[in-house]
């Protein structure tokens, strides 16, 4: 049976915004999330929502769909072991690597969402850095507007600092607003948020030291997914760190001449191709 | 589990009977098991029977609160022992501040929900 033209048209705008492949079912229940956006632009339910933006083919209110069902990370230190690593072993070894005169240290966090990931390389750094004055800078990028607006304030929920976060790092990185937590100056000086695709080019962001990737490819098509991955790996400087999920990591495996792992599944690093001398 | 295979014990201390309710449910599915406390004289009785492996602690109590058991408790033998999460409606940086300083291993701030005690938990190294 076909998907409803609503559905259908929600997983079209989906695909051409963000890169994602959304099955029908992953559709129908993704239409869901849009019942608060229904009521805020007073329509009588998802459904006319989607046929009032495809019949006005309105490019801020498609912008808003789109990012409304995109998933949302909202945890600070997702996967503990890994951010363990991080801090214990290698991001002090990338940093001894770089060294304190070669410029910046710049980090990608891409599909960085409210940008608890952000935040969290940040703070992972500092402790790993323990004062030595490293310039460093984490980019976060994510398609959707709102969710770069958010990231960029810093301000999260009661119930937010309380995912992932241990006490120690929120009263030494957070300052109370409110009921809300922002992000101190000083860790927020070293973060840097744009709005950015995944479709688009990558080559205005720079290169970078370290990639964090996670949980973002998994929505790609293949041909979209193998395309992306290989544009993301050319903004990789060499010896630089790939940070994945277990199951993303597989699709590292057709570069695997390139990569050696660093911790388990989740980081690899780029080999350095030392210059043949005659 | 423990190491000899036993269930890990859980102090719940908190003056209201619904927040021990809720928080018991919560802590029960992280596989301890639990017993309950008023206040924090009836805690340090509870404590001198036998020091549990976790504490998950009120802060504003009648006839002794939560910090002044915590200090209480830190000066005892194996008074260490316990892994003390601070459950609190407070959230002044510098009184959690406080609490951190005079032992807790880790702080929640009410409201609460299972993801938050069960990332908590994990924080202070419990599971």
């Amino acid at each position: 049976m076909n998907p409803a033209p609503e559905i259908a048209f929600l997983c079209e705008i989906v695909g051409v915004q963000a890169g994602h492949a959304l099955g029908p079912e992953a559709a129908n229940a993704a239409a869901q999330k849009l019942a608060p956006l229904a009521r805020r632009e007073a329509m009588g339910d998802v459904l006319e929502l989607l046929r009032f933006a495809r019949a006005q083919n309105d490019p801020a209110l498609i912008a808003a769909i789109v990012e409304a069902v995109l998933p949302q990370d909202t945890r600070f230190f997702r996967e503990r072991a890994v951010w363990k690593a991080l801090r214990n072993d290698v991001l002090p070894a990338a940093f001894k690597a770089h060294g304190l005169d070669k410029g910046v240290f710049r980090i990608w966090s891409a599909g960085c969402g409210f940008g608890q990931e952000v935040y969290s390389f940040a703070m992972a750094a500092s402790e790993a850095l323990d004062g030595s004055p490293m310039p460093l800078e984490i980019v976060g990028t994510d398609i959707s507007e709102r969710a770069i607006e958010r990231a960029r304030s810093g301000m999260y929920t009661h119930f937010e600092v309380q995912r992932g976060l241990p006490i120690r790092l929120l009263l030494k990185h957070f300052e109370r607003d409110d009921d809300h937590w922002r992000v101190d100056n000083s860790t927020r000086k070293r973060t840097r948020f744009a709005r950015h695709s995944l479709l688009s080019d990558f080559t205005p962001l720079g290169a970078f030291d370290m990639i964090s990737c996670q949980n973002v490819l998994l929505s790609l098509s293949p041909n979209r997914r193998e395309q992306v991955l290989s544009r993301m790996l050319a903004q990789l400087k060499p010896g630089g760190y790939f940070l994945t999920t277990e199951g993303e990591g597989l699709w590292l495996r057709q570069y695997q001449q390139d990569f050696s792992p660093v911790h388990g599944a989740h980081i690899f690093r780029r080999n350095i191709v030392l210059e043949k001398t005659a | 589990m423990g190491l000899d295979g036993a269930m890990r014990k859980c102090l719940i201390v908190d003056d209201s009977e619904v927040i021990r309710r809720v928080a018991r449910r919560i802590i029960e599915g992280l596989n301890f098991t639990v017993e309950e406390a008023g206040d924090g004289r009836q805690a340090l009785d509870h404590c001198r029977g036998g020091m549990p492996e976790a504490i998950l602690l009120d802060w504003s109590m009648p006839n002794m609160d939560g910090l002044e058991f915590l200090r209480a408790l830190r000066a005892q033998a194996n008074g260490n022992q316990p892994v003390v999460v601070f459950c609190s409606s407070e959230n002044d940086p510098d009184e959690i501040a406080e609490a951190i300083r005079s032992g807790a291993d880790e702080f929640i701030m009410k409201p609460f929900d299972s993801d938050i005690v069960t990332s908590k938990f994990a924080d202070a190294g419990l599971i």
